[in-house]
């Protein structure tokens, strides 16, 4: 079989699929559709964890503020919120690149834009969760429990050594635990995604 | 190149049979091509103003399309194309010339399913006649590269071929 024989055959195809072929209506209403495209769905995670971010700033942390008397926990919280504006402004400024998107380029600048923008989507979303893991956590312990639950949890603290090494065990093993649950959610739906387009522009990178 | 809808729509239709052979290259169904297909009128939409006159429209349409068919979220984009294939040659009248092509090309697409998605649309594109400038163009290698990976393909292909037919 050679290739260049077939290239006849492969015209016919063509013909074949004039029973394929879309009206100008079926064509416009394809215009009004929303995309499903790789990038739209990262901006709807996007989306949705700007959402999630805004609502728990305002509900969780912004009544909290009140209840921080002390300078320590004034420039705790103000750190927080540094953070929060941080992630914001990044999950902003990563909308407008991927809105920005086309798919225009070559094959090769199209695979590597695309791995290069999953991959620092992937790790600002394991940084954000992992640095945001623990404050919540302090937040709890040292923060609303001794406000609303056990006021006295904080002398207990500090009078037994132990309890505060238990405190640091448990806050690196939810660290641990979100890390490997961050990486398994992320993976799960990009991972793979990305492993392919990888696999595609190494190859497309191999001659070169 | 800015177009009005009605004038997007035109260039849609002149040259749907760029997007309908990526859709059949790289999808298994009539529905992931139906979504597919959106897709690509989707990104041509949104691509065609950045389009440069001196180039050619076909190469663009290409371009885009194979990207969104590369780059797609969903698996389904990605299984063998042997249903669609199969579904376009049994359309073929019942008649001695016919069967032979439908043999030949039901033969190639078994050997091209096969086939990475690099290489699935260096061949697309290769079967349609496109100079190696095109594609090379297309797919953002130099075209002495091109030549090289052209034939591999034609090895791949003819071992694929030679395995079968030896089953």
């Amino acid at each position: 079989m050679e290739l260049e024989n077939l290239k006849n055959a492969w015209k016919d195809l063509q013909g074949l699929q004039t029973n394929e072929q879309k009206s100008d209506l079926e064509i416009a209403e394809m215009l009004n559709n929303h995309s499903n495209d790789v990038i739209n769905k990262i901006m709807k995670n996007i989306r949705m964890e700007m959402i999630v971010y805004a609502i728990c700033m305002v509900l969780f942390y912004l009544p909290m503020y009140r209840l921080l008397n002390n300078l320590g926990g004034k420039i705790f919280m103000a750190v927080f919120y540094v953070m929060c504006i941080f992630f914001l402004l990044y999950y902003r400024n990563m909308m407008q690149y991927l809105k920005s998107f086309k798919q225009d380029a070559s094959v090769r600048k199209n695979l590597t834009a695309l791995v290069l923008k999953l991959e620092k989507f992937i790790n600002v979303y394991y940084l954000s969760n992992l640095l945001l893991t623990p404050i919540v956590f302090v937040t709890v312990v040292f923060i609303l429990i001794p406000k609303y639950v056990a006021e006295d949890i904080n002398q207990y603290i500090n009078d037994n050594p132990w309890a505060m090494i238990g405190m640091i065990l448990i806050v690196l093993a939810m660290v641990g635990s979100t890390y490997w649950f961050i990486k398994s959610y992320s993976q799960k739906i990009y991972g793979q995604h990305l492993q392919k387009l990888k696999a595609s522009l190494e190859e497309l990178e191999m001659i070169d | 190149m800015q177009l009005s809808e009605k004038q997007f729509i035109e260039l849609v239709n002149t040259h749907q049979g760029i997007i309908h052979k990526v859709c059949g290259m790289y999808c298994n169904d009539k529905d992931n091509k139906k979504d597919l297909f959106q897709e690509i009128v989707l990104q041509l939409w949104r691509s065609v103003a950045s389009f440069r006159a001196e180039a050619k429209i076909s190469t663009f349409i290409y371009r885009v399309a194979l990207n969104v068919a590369l780059s797609g979220l969903r698996k389904s984009y990605r299984q063998p194309v042997q249903e669609s294939i199969t579904e376009n040659v049994l359309a073929y009248p019942n008649d001695s010339s016919y069967e032979e092509k439908s043999e030949q090309l039901q033969m190639l697409n078994d050997a091209i399913a096969h086939l990475s998605e690099i290489e699935k649309a260096i061949t697309l594109m290769y079967l349609d006649d496109r100079s190696y400038e095109e594609i090379a163009e297309t797919m953002g290698i130099t075209q002495n590269n091109l030549r090289v990976r052209m034939n591999r393909i034609r090895e791949k292909l003819k071992q694929i071929v030679k395995t079968r037919c030896s089953i």
